[in-house]
């Protein structure tokens, strides 16, 4: 998989690093994705979802706590618990994915639609093929960290080293 | 040493501009009081089934309370301060356990040689 991560401003901060994914050969992020095919409908929640991710950034940190594990055993055996999801407010209906790395970084994927009647992610297409995609990245991305491709800052605060995944580079 | 490049978003920035002051500290405080119970939590050395049992209440509440996503009522967080044996002001109060831990991360990287 060919990608950039890049990081999220003005969400990032000093608590948490924030960060997205643009896959090459397009000119937004996951996340931005997101939010583009949502927001027509469901506004408020988008914006609501804003509001936590500046919070995370810059006063709470990503706690575990403010997160729902997901992902599928097979991934967790191998990996560990790395894909998580925001925790969703009752009553709301968006789901948003994510990689977290314990408190202090998350890389946000993409998400959709949860109908009250959906309990499992791989009861419904859309949100299947979400977590599958943000599963994928992070094989990819925790296999640069196994190989220092990527690596953590001396404080631990943040990730540094090749944010272009290309074949190429 | 590669950081990752900064991005902002128009689309996104044009969103968060909706968003008032008042409405970014009601989030705000939402989750640090979450935090903020679970450090009290944690520091009794209490997992959510303990705390759950402690107050009396189904574990799947606890997990909302700690969400960072709940309206706490006044009633609730007395419930809450009195369960972990704390003023109700305390759960508005700063991490102290995490500042701890901060300090001693930065203490950490000073001494490793480079």
């Amino acid at each position: 998989m060919n990608y950039e991560i890049v990081e999220m401003e003005p969400y990032s901060g000093i608590e948490a690093k924030i960060y997205s994914i643009i896959p090459e050969g397009e000119k937004v992020t996951l996340f931005e994705k997101f939010v583009d095919e949502h927001v027509e409908g469901f506004r408020d929640e988008i914006k609501n979802i804003l509001r936590r991710l500046i919070q995370i950034g810059h006063t709470t940190g990503a706690r575990e706590s403010f997160f729902k594990h997901e992902g599928d055993h097979k991934f967790l055996r191998k990996y560990g618990k790395y894909v998580w999801a925001l925790y969703d407010e009752e009553g709301k209906k968006l789901r948003l994915y994510c990689i977290r790395f314990a408190n202090v970084a998350i890389i946000l994927g993409g998400g959709g639609f949860k109908d009250k009647s959906v309990i499992k992610w791989q009861e419904d297409e859309k949100l299947s093929g979400e977590v599958r995609k943000i599963m994928a990245y992070a094989e990819c991305i925790l296999n640069q960290l196994d190989t220092g491709d990527l690596y953590w800052s001396k404080n631990t605060a943040e990730l540094e080293g090749n944010f272009k995944n290309y074949d190429n580079e | 040493m590669n950081k990752a490049r900064k991005y902002n978003s128009p689309v996104l920035g044009k969103l968060l501009d909706e968003i008032t002051l008042l409405e970014m500290e009601q989030t705000k405080i939402k989750m640090q009081v979450s935090a903020r119970i679970e450090d009290f939590m944690k520091a009794k050395g209490w997992n959510k089934s303990k705390f759950a049992e402690k107050t009396g209440k189904n574990p799947s509440e606890i997990t909302k309370w700690l969400s960072g996503t709940q309206n706490f009522t006044l009633d609730v967080l007395t419930e809450i301060a009195f369960a972990l044996d704390v003023e109700v002001m305390a759960l508005f109060g700063k991490r102290h356990i995490e500042l701890i831990y901060k300090k001693e991360t930065i203490v950490k990287s000073v001494a490793i040689p480079t």
